[in-house]
């Protein structure tokens, strides 16, 4: 099949129909379209046309980013509009206008309860991360036995100190460890209590966890200002980032239809 | 004070975090309503090639 100029109808993500609010003005993921509602019942499609052919990013990864961007963008412009999303995952295209017009049709029962899981709501995400190092030294401070054996090693032979050394960098090692995972879990709970739903996974790279939370619109900003102030002196390192439209938290099951 | 390397850091951090979402969160449709990306590989296979060139940056930051 010739794609080439052909033009298909993206969707963003599916907002419920309010005589409130208008729609915001933004340019789509093809800036040559401006973004529309597209309403059937009580949903509306956030949709835009699209040239297909300028979705894909040839394995360009600044291209892919600056899409994911615009994908972005344009819900955010709809939250900051004070209206609801539930977000799509990037991607979603349909042939025509028509299509999306039965997609809502045909997904509404599922798609109104997604959407009423995520009303009113945004989605923060939280990554814990540690300087080793730091909690190290705090650990140290902390245990008198660990010192005594830190400094010990000072006054051994070489070849037993270099033993000792070995075992006692393994029992630190695995203390750091704890350590981090205990206090990431507090301030995980802690943080808990200001959201609707929570999910955590074990961070990538340095980070000890990474977590993302639903929280109701209308509290965000003193959720985002608490999350920051966690971060400790003792070497616990805290991102916080949004808030994101609620992408982690759709319930959402694709009703086998491939 | 937060350094320009910090701020490089996090703007990378970021970024990741939006990437993560908007490609692998959100609601999923398949069938015959919507066209499949013919790409979507590619997509993907971009999206590791940057989460490995970050978590590389990340790690020489530490």
């Amino acid at each position: 099949m010739d794609d080439a100029g052909r033009v298909g109808r993206y969707v963003y993500g599916v907002a419920p129909v309010s005589a409130g609010a208008p729609a915001p003005q933004v340019p789509g993921i093809d800036p040559a379209y401006d973004v529309e509602l597209l309403e059937r019942g009580s949903l509306a499609a956030i949709t835009s046309r699209v040239r297909v052919t300028r979705l894909s990013p040839d394995g360009d990864d600044e291209r892919l980013i600056e899409l994911a961007l615009r994908h972005e963008h344009v819900l955010e412009s709809f939250l900051a509009a004070g209206l609801s999303v539930l977000p799509f995952r990037f991607g979603t295209l349909c042939s025509t206008e028509g299509d999306v017009a039965r997609l809502l049709e045909t997904k509404e029962p599922a798609l109104s309860t997604a959407l009423a899981a995520v009303d009113g709501k945004l989605e923060v995400g939280v990554r814990i991360s540690i300087d080793r190092e730091r909690v190290r030294e705090a650990i140290l401070d902390a245990d008198d036995d660990l010192r005594d054996r830190d400094a010990q090693l000072a006054t051994l032979g070489p070849g037993a100190a270099h033993l000792r050394r070995k075992q006692l960098e393994r029992i630190l090692d695995e203390r750091v460890t704890q350590e981090a995972s205990r206090r990431a879990a507090t301030m995980l709970d802690e943080l808990s209590s200001g959201a609707s739903a929570a999910r955590s996974a074990p961070g990538r790279d340095a980070a000890v966890v990474e977590s993302s939370y639903l929280v109701p619109a209308a509290t965000v900003g003193g959720f985002v200002e608490r999350a920051r102030s966690l971060a400790d002196e003792r070497g616990v390192l805290i991102d916080v980032t949004g808030p994101w439209p609620p992408y982690s938290f759709v319930e959402f099951e694709a009703d086998g239809d491939r | 004070m937060a350094t320009a390397d910090d701020i490089d850091l996090r703007r990378q951090i970021t970024l990741v975090e939006l990437v993560d979402r908007v490609l692998h969160q959100g609601v999923t449709l398949n069938g015959d309503i919507t066209l499949a990306v013919a790409d979507v590989d590619l997509v993907y296979l971009g999206l590791r090639l940057l989460l490995t060139s970050v978590g590389s940056l990340e790690e020489a930051a530490a």
